[in-house]
């Protein structure tokens, strides 16, 4: 129940807090230095590239959850290694995510932005995988169905009842 | 309290199959007091008799189970022992290493008829010549006379296997235990109709010799309840024919009411109007027929004795009250008898089509990746020991070996019992289908039980997935199961619907 509750909070309130508001904030001022290079109107790219990453990315997230819960949940998890073969849909998952997160990165900031520094592309990446594991594993670990609870890798770090 | 159970021929044997299995499952087990120890003995001429190997088998079976779980189990198979005394083959007692015995050769004959000459007549009165020259260790072919002259003329205390059950009876019954002495077998084929009068004529003596009051000798004897499809042959030889199963059925409770008050304190006739069909054989490896329901009855004959005491005088019938089928509630003690039978047949489907599948399946893998299918596997096998990639040390594989093969002899035996009722006669009980040897993975108990209520949450309850659930969530205070004993004992608990 805990569980469950630490999720519905994770999903619904902390992630868009830190997409919506939280991480194109911090764009702005943390890490305002990272993205500065010659030629880029900083200004734009602030106010149009992360912002727009972030919330494209947080429905990304959401979509792929959905997805997951209602696969785990419609299906019947009688055998072992039917439950276990889904720990291969789960890294698909995941890979899509990730894939999705890079086709984000290419139509809101690498093609209207192509002057963003390496660094500012390689901190977005990072945060973006960031997001990923605080909205997609921590959750799938978090609050997967009982049987299938033990799926999402790294699981076992959260054995407990 | 102590059981002492006989099964005499192969009706005996398979009663004793059914008794070995619902001991298993406690139905002999009474509240409040230690569970039920017992000890089982087969008499059977016939070394061949493919019924008596398969009621050995279950025993076996059931006994490698309690050895691999001795000691670690709180619940199943936890306490009240078994012990399997052997068979007694009455001929080979009688021909003591002299190769072949015929009633010829008993009563020698050649002498018999050279020194009297009349008594030799008798002899051909009695017998005919095929029955004189009859191999004795392929049975008595349905023929209770000869097993009756054989057996009679054998004293029980020269024989070995029945010393060391007599010694048990006499040390349980001095030492102030509860004891029953329980025999089963047909009235209507050879070896029963001759050996369950006569052995327990022998018990009787016996017991008075020692002077033992307290062991009450009770008795399930069996009606017929089966026909032979098929008829013998003239090159078959001598052999039981369904012909003769009322008129051999006649004259042994013809004899019982006669001398049977003397022999046994209590009796139970068990029988059916729908006769199973079962193939035609002379018996030996052939005999290949079914467990059934009547040989259950017999079984719960013996639970019923444990509540009653010699001194009660009474004639109860039972029957069922659809003519065209037979549901929980025509059995005694129908609700208790439910739950017992419902929850073995759940424990044995679940471990057999399912965990153990998905224990098969983990050998050779790691058991962190097994863990991912199998979270229920972390509450009992470490990841920690030097065993883990091997699921468990050589000894719980022997585990997992033993409850497999127990498991499914039960299932079998259970199919069994819920296929061959005979005739139209419909079984309102367990769903055979759902108690076949499957290899892909049983997902729903749904109906396995028939007749239970289909409530929406009880259904849910009964999902495989919902049961290994619970495995998963499952944590006894104070005591931590442990590899596969603990999977067993803690699938035991949960498999017991009230």
């Amino acid at each position: 129940m805990l569980r469950t509750l630490i999720t519905v909070v994770l999903l619904l309130v902390v992630g868009p807090v830190l997409n919506f508001f939280i991480l194109p904030r911090s764009m702005e001022t943390v890490f305002l230095d990272v993205f500065a290079a010659p030629g880029l109107d900083l200004q734009q790219f602030l106010s149009e590239g992360p912002p727009k990453l972030f919330k494209v990315f947080w429905f990304s997230n959401m979509g792929a959850i959905i997805v997951w819960f209602y696969r785990t949940m419609g299906r019947r998890a009688a055998s072992a290694a039917r439950v276990a073969a889904m720990r291969t849909q789960w890294w698909i998952a995941a890979g899509l995510l990730v894939a999705a997160g890079l086709i984000c990165s290419a139509f809101s900031i690498w093609f209207p932005f192509p002057r963003v520094s390496l660094l500012g592309d390689v901190l977005l990446l990072a945060l973006l995988l960031v997001d990923e594991a605080l909205l997609f594993w921590l959750p799938t670990v978090l609050a997967s169905p009982r049987s299938y609870r033990l799926v999402a890798p790294g699981a076992q770090l959260f054995q407990g009842n | 309290m102590k059981l002492f159970a006989i099964g005499v021929g192969g009706s005996g044997a398979k009663c004793l199959e059914a008794v070995v299995h619902l001991h298993t499952l406690g139905l002999f087990d009474q509240e409040g007091s230690p569970p039920t120890e017992l000890g089982v003995l087969f008499v059977e001429p016939d070394r061949q008799s493919a019924l008596l190997q398969r009621s050995q088998t279950a025993l076996n079976r059931t006994l490698d189970l309690r050895e691999a779980l001795d000691g670690v189990t709180r619940h199943f198979c936890h306490a009240g022992g078994l012990k399997d005394y052997g068979v007694w083959n009455p001929v080979e007692e009688s021909m003591a290493g002299q190769g072949s015995l015929t009633m010829a050769r008993i009563y020698a004959k050649e002498t018999l008829q050279h020194r009297s000459p009349e008594l030799g007549g008798l002899l051909n009165c009695l017998f005919t010549e095929g029955e004189q020259r009859l191999d004795l260790n392929e049975g008595f072919r349905g023929r209770p006379a000869i097993g009756s002259a054989l057996m009679s003329a054998i004293e029980l205390k020269h024989s070995k296997t029945w010393n060391a059950f007599l010694g048990d009876v006499r040390q349980a019954a001095k030492g102030g235990e509860a004891v029953r002495l329980h025999m089963f077998g047909s009235m209507f084929g050879g070896t029963g109709a001759s050996g369950v009068p006569t052995v327990g004529r022998l018990l009787r003596n016996w017991l008075h010799e020692e002077g033992i009051r307290s062991a009450p000798l009770n008795a399930s004897l069996l009606l017929p309840y089966f026909n032979f499809k098929d008829h013998g042959t003239e090159d078959t030889g001598l052999h039981a024919e369904a012909g003769n199963f009322q008129l051999n059925t006649g004259a042994a409770l013809q004899y019982l009411s006669q001398s049977g008050d003397r022999d046994f304190d209590q009796v139970y006739l068990l029988g059916s109007d729908a006769k199973a069909a079962y193939d035609f054989s002379i018996g030996g490896v052939s005999q290949a027929n079914g467990a059934h329901l009547v040989e259950f009855l017999a079984a719960l004959g013996l639970r019923n004795s444990l509540g009653s005491t010699t001194g009660d005088w009474a004639a109860y019938t039972l029957s069922r009250h659809d003519r065209d089928t037979v549901n929980w509630s025509d059995l005694p003690d129908s609700a208790f008898t439910q739950r017992v039978l419902g929850r073995g047949a759940r424990l044995a489907a679940v471990w057999r089509n399912n965990i153990s599948l998905d224990l098969q399946n983990a050998d050779g893998q790691s058991l962190g990746r097994f863990y991912v299918g199998a979270p229920w596997a972390t509450r009992f096998y470490s990841s920690n020991g030097e065993e883990a990639r091997r699921l468990g040390s050589r000894k719980d594989k022997d585990t997992r070996l033993a409850a497999d093969q127990w498991a499914e002899a039960l299932l079998t035996w259970l199919k069994q019992l819920c296929s061959s009722t005979g005739g139209a006669l419909e079984q309102n009980l367990l769903d055979p289908a759902q108690l076949d040897l499957q290899q892909r993975h049983l997902e729903s108990l749904d109906d396995l039980v028939r007749g239970s209520d289909g409530a929406t949450t009880r259904k849910r309850a009964t999902d495989v997935e919902a049961l290994k659930i619970k495995l998963d969530n499952r944590r006894t205070p104070g005591f931590n199961p442990e590899g596969t004993a603990g999977l067993l004992d803690t699938l035991w608990k949960l498999c017991d619907q009230p």
